[in-house]
């Protein structure tokens, strides 16, 4: 039995085997950072040339009611889910007993954005232990 | 008339095979009863370890010889052999003999897998890689043993692949290399993977600290699908320029990715996943379990097998873990040393005890798509560690 043949082998196995590796990481990066910048390219593309956007909507509908909606909340949430969520909200207040107006000036995405959905699959997928 | 009966009694008593039963093929028949009621009872990879044990048990009952180790001894397969004196067994056997089998496991695999986590972070490539420390830490053991149990160098190949935690490349490559093994080798690598939820959460939580386990780490990258379509083309190019050896495990592995990511070949995709992969399993299950003949299996070898594989899968875990914690630091604390241990193959079992030991320091932690990532890349590292013992000593 030759050990200086036996940690060859294993030496050149690991060295074989991170290079591979190493060589995936890198291209598969680049492959992403590539990709990363063209839908960016494309993202901006499709957002400059037209502003039909709900944000224009609401700056036509702002002089036509004379109700004091809020201010705009974020050009890129849609404005019936900002009614959706508005009208949840007031739901909730409702069944609080709490009758009192109130205004959304903000709509922002908690810390953990995981959707309900998703994160009952992961309770089911690791429900085995 | 009474002694012609009586004559008729004794030659079917001697012909029968409770006669010929020898205790080793008892003993054979017992283990083949207790793996079949881990599968059925305990669910240890029923899918595997069922029609494994079945096969075991069929093997060994006298006089029925279903299998014919003889026609595979030498070096060189006779196949005209094989049709003259061979039966059923001895012909699913030729799957294995010859590779057909692992490679079309992998073609079902690459349909069920998403590497999207993977390609979302390249960086669990690292991870995979670290993890396969445990493929050439058992290489080195199994040598270590060799002067007490006589291992060669290509048995010493096939049983560190157990390491890699993956049972079709611990199958092809021990079919390749040491195919009298395949029994215990096998059945020891089916085994411990069934038991990565045993074997794993110890080594994690002693290598690690609580504040260390209780990394949240941040939500991934959308994929998109011209990168998964690209993916599979990529790491078939690049594994076998490499490593040609592991081309027809990696390349069947990414063709079924490359179908499931094109969306053009649905029906191919059902067909790799759910029928080819079922027929494909029960004939590798029966004929890797038909070739644990007493003979083979019942020797000072197989217990080295069972103690080197746990070994490995112990070695892989850590060298995992630490990897993770290296990579932890090098990151500013932004990456959970728990995934490394999903380097270890074993999809996506591994995975999910990562996440589990995450949850129990943090129920809102949820690491199961972050150590998917080195999941799938450990099933990549062990087929390229398995291509390197295949060059070496096949």
């Amino acid at each position: 039995m030759d050990w200086g043949y036996i940690i060859s082998i294993t030496i050149i196995g690991i060295l074989v085997v991170f290079s591979a590796l190493i060589l995936l990481v890198l291209f598969v990066q680049s492959m992403g950072l590539i990709s990363t910048k063209s839908s960016n390219r494309d993202k901006k593309d499709k957002d400059a040339p037209t502003d039909k956007g709900p944000a224009n909507i609401t700056k036509e509908q702002k002089p036509t009611t004379t109700q004091n909606i809020s201010p705009v909340v974020n050009d890129d949430i849609d404005s019936e889910i900002v009614a959706v969520i508005t009208a949840a909200i007031s739901q909730m207040r409702l069944k609080e007993g709490n009758t009192a107006g109130f205004k959304v000036k903000n709509i922002a995405r908690a810390s953990n954005p995981r959707p309900i959905w998703g994160l009952a699959g992961i309770q089911e997928n690791t429900r085995a232990f | 008339m009474i002694d012609i009966l009586i004559e008729t009694v004794k030659d079917l008593a001697i012909t029968s095979g409770l006669y010929n039963l020898s205790w080793q093929q008892g003993i054979m028949l017992a283990i083949s009863l207790v793996l079949m009621y881990l599968a059925i009872a305990k669910g240890y990879e029923p899918l595997l370890l069922l029609p494994i044990a079945f096969g075991m048990m069929l093997t060994n009952l006298p006089l029925a010889e279903l299998y014919h180790p003889e026609l595979f001894a030498g070096t060189e397969l006779d196949i005209i052999e094989v049709v003259k004196k061979g039966g059923l067994v001895d012909f699913l056997y030729l799957g294995v003999k010859l590779g057909i089998f692992p490679p079309l496991i992998f073609l079902g695999i690459g349909c069920m897998t998403d590497f999207g986590p993977l390609i979302a972070n390249p960086k669990s490539f690292l991870l995979g890689a670290a993890a396969q420390f445990g493929i050439f830490g058992a290489f080195l053991g199994t040598m270590a043993l060799s002067p007490l149990l006589g291992y060669t160098y290509a048995e010493a190949g096939a049983i560190s692949i157990i390491g890699g935690a993956d049972g079709p490349t611990a199958i092809f490559v021990t079919g390749k290399l040491a195919s009298h093994l395949l029994g215990p080798i096998a059945i020891a690598a089916y085994s411990y993977m069934a038991l990565v939820p045993i074997i794993q959460p110890p080594i994690m939580k002693a290598l690690t600290t609580k504040e260390e386990r209780g990394i949240v780490m941040g939500q991934l990258r959308e994929v998109s699908k011209k990168e998964r379509i690209i993916f599979p083309i990529l790491v078939t190019l690049i594994v076998s320029l490499l490593v040609p050896s592991a081309a027809i495990l990696v390349g069947m592995l990414m063709l079924g990715n490359l179908f499931r990511e094109s969306g053009v070949v649905d029906r191919l995709v059902k067909t790799a996943q759910n029928e080819l992969m079922n027929i494909i399993t029960i004939c590798l299950g029966i004929s890797v379990g038909a070739t644990a003949t007493a003979a083979n299996f019942l020797s000072p070898k197989t217990l080295g097998i069972v103690a080197i594989g746990l070994t490995a899968f112990a070695i892989g875990t850590a060298s995992g873990v630490l990897f993770g914690k290296l990579m932890c630091k090098l990151s500013g604390g932004k990456i959970n040393p728990l995934i490394g241990s999903a380097g270890v193959s074993a999809v996506p079992m591994a995975a999910r005890v990562s996440q589990k030991v995450a949850s129990d320091e943090n129920p809102h932690n949820f690491l199961l798509m972050h150590a998917m990532g080195p999941n799938v890349a450990g099933v990549i590292g062990s087929a390229v560690a398995a291509g390197v013992l295949i060059s070496v000593f096949g």
